[in-house]
């Protein structure tokens, strides 16, 4: 498939050639990490013995620097989406993993003591407390996980098969079209901005309980 | 005599004692006996530091004493029951800031509830503390005083037969507490509730209750048990300056230098105090 000139970007059918596919893998490989790592998160935090066993091998496989493994993907996984949205899903994983473990592990005790003493059951203790008690910590991870998800979908779109932003850049950079390569540049600036203020709203809309409690509005 | 009880004993406590393993072995609970009659209002009075917490713990089955046994309407505690409420001494850790008052009331309410009695419990328990006004008020936006109310209201609509408040009032200001300590009269009398109250503070114990309990330093024994007959209603003003309200609180503040002067003074010869019922 040819490349084509970047200059169409915004107006072209490059838009779902190259953006919405990049987006769709980026967003797609992040979902997957939230899930998963509030999911393993929860189960690491809530469970001493569970945590125990898992939280060394998670700080180690944390340490290896994506890229690294893009070779093993490849080999793995192909040249395509299933390779870059693992590689993305492998990358921004750990923050929002570790930031859920921390925030399971911090709920008040007094809370789940109210919890016992009003006979609540599990789930209700589950979602009525522990994940609202971690929400704000799990947000964090969210967010520092969407910034990394950019930078690996980029580094994806360079290697493999030829579409997506990343390869639209590096395109344009090998065949000295500046202009072209400083556009995508920019678009990915303003997506990163743009994607990071849609979540920060969200964030304040579901965790505004806990910057008032922590002003202490009266 | 004030007390309007129905003479059966709501709460049994027999030969309750607690002691923290560990590398620096603490025994916090020497021996407990005492009963809580229903309808009566009790309170515990003790020096800090005397395993009062502790001992509303083990009451209240949040944790396993290491001897003896807890029985509320006759059924030995093992797991927190379902008939005792318990009102904690930090409201501000005890609420969930992310529900609004009505919704910390509501939270604890049993699911099957129909949505009408789970409006009207709250609308009730709201309006016995003073709170109607501040049902979609978060509690962080609540002053200290307010947040207690709602902890109680929380309490109150859960109606339990029992309610065990561990210091309920200590870190609210002087007013407030006074409030506060005539609400728990006054919702006592609204909803013929049985109530446990620990306190450190003597003259709160005495306003409040039908009969005080003096607790000694850790381990704790009971130094001795003290019938309230002051009138009712009680009045802050009037109350507490009654004749009668001095001389207890006079019996009590003695009694308690007493026992901490007397256990400096020969170690652990003041356990054996005894434990009247």
């Amino acid at each position: 498939m040819a490349v084509r000139a970047p200059s169409s970007l915004f107006l072209t059918e490059a838009v779902g050639q190259n953006i919405v596919p990049s987006l769709a893998r980026m967003l797609g490989g992040w979902t997957v990490a939230v899930i998963l790592g509030v999911l393993l998160g929860v189960a690491i935090g809530r469970s001493r013995r569970f945590g125990d066993y898992v939280e060394p091998i998670v700080h180690f496989v944390r340490a290896i620097p994506p890229p690294a493994l893009i070779p093993i993907f490849l080999i793995l996984l192909g040249f395509g989406t299933e390779m870059r949205v693992s590689l993305i899903t492998f990358a921004v994983i750990w923050p929002v993993l570790l930031n859920t473990i921390d925030g399971v592990r911090s709920v008040e005790s007094l809370h789940l003591d109210t919890a016992k003493v009003f006979e609540f059951d599990r789930r209700k203790v589950f979602f009525g407390i522990v994940l609202p008690s971690a929400a704000p910590k799990i947000f964090a991870g969210m967010r520092v996980s969407l910034s990394v998800a950019i930078i690996i979908m980029v580094i994806s779109e360079m290697v493999g098969l030829p579409d997506g932003i990343g390869n639209v850049i590096l395109g344009a950079q090998r065949t000295y079209r500046m202009a072209d390569m400083w556009a995508g540049i920019l678009l990915l600036g303003i997506l990163g901005y743009v994607l990071n203020a849609l979540l920060a709203l969200v964030e304040t809309r579901i965790t505004r309980w806990h910057r008032g409690a922590r002003e202490g509005v009266s | 005599m004030s007390v309007t009880t129905t003479g059966t004993d709501l709460l049994t406590i027999e030969g309750l004692g607690h002691v923290y393993e560990g590398r620096q072995r603490h025994e916090a609970i020497g021996r407990l006996d005492f009963t809580v009659p229903e309808g009566a209002f009790v309170s515990i009075v003790g020096p800090s530091g005397c395993g009062k917490t502790t001992m509303l713990r083990c009451l209240s089955g949040l944790m396993k004493p290491t001897r003896g046994t807890v029985y509320l309407g006759g059924e030995p505690v093992t797991d927190v029951p379902r008939d005792l409420a318990l009102v904690f001494q930090d409201y501000s850790r005890s609420l969930f800031p992310w529900r609004t008052v009505a919704g910390n009331i509501g939270f604890v309410l049993p699911r099957g509830l129909p949505k009408e009695e789970r409006a009207e419990r709250i609308r009730e328990s709201l309006d016995a503390v003073g709170l109607s006004g501040a049902a979609d008020k978060y509690p962080w936006q609540l002053s200290g005083g307010m947040q207690q109310r709602v902890a109680i209201a929380r309490a109150l609509a859960y109606r339990p037969k029992i309610l065990l408040m561990d210091e309920p009032f200590a870190s609210v200001d002087a007013q407030t507490r006074a409030e506060l300590e005539d609400l728990m009269l006054d919702v006592r009398r609204r909803f013929d509730m049985t109530i446990l109250f620990v306190t450190h503070d003597i003259d709160e114990s005495v306003y409040l209750a039908d009969r005080v309990l003096v607790l000694s330093k850790s381990p704790s024994t009971i130094v001795t048990t003290m019938e309230v007959d002051l009138p009712s209603p009680r009045d802050q003003v009037a109350t507490r300056a009654s004749e009668h309200f001095v001389q207890l609180r006079t019996e009590i503040a003695e009694m308690i230098r007493d026992q901490s002067t007397r256990r400096t003074a020969s170690g652990a010869g003041a356990a054996a105090a005894d434990t009247a019922p």
